[in-house]
């Protein structure tokens, strides 16, 4: 593993599209603390995820199901409904994003847990 | 600029993460393009019938003909495009790698539907008919639905695959 993805338990991510505006924006950086340090995951956090045959991608996590997983839905109005993403179980959460690198400026931003909407 | 961004952009090996846009409305079926391709085999035989007609009035016949071959274009168009939806939006990865074979049965149905317009051959119709019907059951394949291949009850009665829901 590249150290830039792994540097004392913390990783950078590189956003890629819409979905998760205006938390995060297509190109931004996000500096993510790997599963295993820090906290457990929770319902609101955003998250790295990376299923088996499916592409990495970061999300906000929603309601916790009985067996564990957790529903998954993006920020942005355009994003793919959550029916749709599918649940996330833990071992497929790489890193709990904490905070957002944008394109412009030097500020970075700390991403805050956010209450999701439940079915 | 010089940005902090730019700064940690820089640094090798960057993982990246998906967080794309998409409202897939899910809702596909080869129902509707089955049901074109066996309307234009339809429309070939009416026109055949009534080419072959020596007594009738020459532009009653003209009018009839005339309506089946629009109706046959718009057919013909119909099959296209609603397998061109289910082939270009619902078939992904998965599904390609479960039947590499879609590609070349579409891009067949594709030119079969032309065909199908540029003449009255009955026989263009029905191969366009059987080429759906392997797309259809290779859809329902993919969402682990049986399917029944059985004469549609209206003519021309030609087989045609259903899922058995």
């Amino acid at each position: 593993m590249n150290w830039t993805q792994a540097l004392f338990g913390f990783c950078l991510v590189r956003v890629r599209g819409h979905s998760m505006e205006p938390t995060l924006c297509d190109g931004d950086l996000v500096i993510a603390q790997r599963q295993g340090h820090g906290r457990r995951v929770r319902e609101g956090d955003v998250v790295y995820l990376h299923r088996p045959k499916d592409r990495p991608m970061i999300k906000r996590l929603g309601p916790e199901t009985p067996e564990g997983a957790f529903a998954l839905s993006g920020d942005g109005v355009a994003s793919a409904p959550s029916i749709d993403l599918g649940t996330v179980s833990p071992p497929h959460i790489r890193a709990r994003a904490l905070a957002r690198v944008p394109q412009r400026g030097w500020r970075i931003s700390g991403l805050r847990k956010r209450k999701t909407a439940r079915s | 600029m010089l940005s902090l961004h730019s700064l940690l952009s820089s640094l090798p090996g960057l993982a990246e993460a998906d967080a794309h846009c998409d409202i897939p409305c899910k809702i596909y079926d080869p129902t509707p393009a089955l049901i074109a391709a066996v309307s234009v085999v339809r429309m070939i035989d009416i026109i055949q019938e009534t080419a072959a007609k020596t007594d009738s009035d020459p532009i009653a016949q003209q009018n009839t003909i005339i309506r089946c071959v629009a109706l046959k274009e718009a057919e013909a168009e119909k099959v296209k495009s609603e397998i061109r939806v289910i082939w270009g939006d619902y078939f992904k990865a998965p599904q390609i790698e479960k039947f590499p074979e879609i590609h070349d049965l579409t891009h067949k149905i594709m030119q079969k539907g032309s065909a199908v317009r540029q003449n009255v051959h009955r026989q263009d119709g029905e191969e366009l008919v059987a080429l759906v019907n392997r797309f259809a059951e290779i859809f329902w394949a993919t969402k682990d639905v049986p399917v029944v291949r059985k004469p549609c009850p209206y003519p021309p009665a030609l087989d045609v695959v259903y899922p058995a829901l």
